[in-house]
């Protein structure tokens, strides 16, 4: 708690706030299949200590697709396997139940190789970065 | 693009290197570095504080947990 309450008792300033980081920029996810082309775009909020990210990527892939790597921060690994939800999209169909684990970002299944693919994925876990 | 180096953040027991750079437009971008990575190619400050963290020690560990992780994901 902060704030100011002068000699008349009257309050003034800023009352009960919490200082709560806040940061957004990019990031470069990977895959765990080999890609060429496309473009990959990697967005994340990190809002104290929940970070929330938006990928999209639209390349060639061979195999199927089962885990994004390359987080922006840290996992918190006590929150691991508990934090995460994923929809990937494409032309194979949509959705899927995910988890974090460590360094990767895991769909439980597998989004198989399409044509006109178009993946895409939000997020959100909890770091123990400072 | 070009990045140019920001801060580092070093987190966990493995002693990753969290890195933020920034592009041309004043925007944020963010990597991990681990510690089997080559750190050759980075800027000073990230090769010394991994020179500095890097003992043959956590890198062992860091190699035991990510190998232990990846059979555990094979179950």
């Amino acid at each position: 708690m902060s704030g100011i309450i002068n000699s008349a008792g009257s309050k003034s300033g800023i009352i009960g706030e919490t200082t709560m980081r806040y940061e957004e920029g990019f990031f470069t996810p990977t895959w765990n299949v080999s890609v060429s082309g496309g473009t990959t775009y990697g967005y994340y909020v990190r809002k104290g200590n929940e970070v929330t990210i938006y990928v999209q990527w639209n390349g060639t892939y061979s195999g199927s697709i089962s885990s994004i790597q390359s987080l922006p921060f840290n996992l918190d690994n006590a929150s691991a396997g508990y934090s995460a939800g994923m929809t990937f999209n494409n032309s194979s169909g949509t959705g899927g139940i995910s988890r974090f684990e460590d360094t990767e970002w895991l769909y439980t299944g597998s989004i198989p190789q399409a044509s006109g693919n178009l993946v895409m994925a939000t997020g959100s876990y909890v770091t123990d970065s400072p | 693009m070009s990045l140019t180096f920001n801060k580092l953040e070093v987190v966990s027991e493995f002693n990753k290197i969290q890195v933020r750079e920034t592009d041309e437009n004043g925007k944020y971008w963010r990597r991990i570095v681990y510690p089997d990575m080559d750190v050759s190619s980075e800027v000073q400050e990230i090769q010394d504080k991994a020179e500095e963290l890097w003992t043959d020690e956590v890198k062992s560990a860091w190699t035991t947990h990510k190998a232990e992780q990846e059979a555990k994901l094979k179950e």
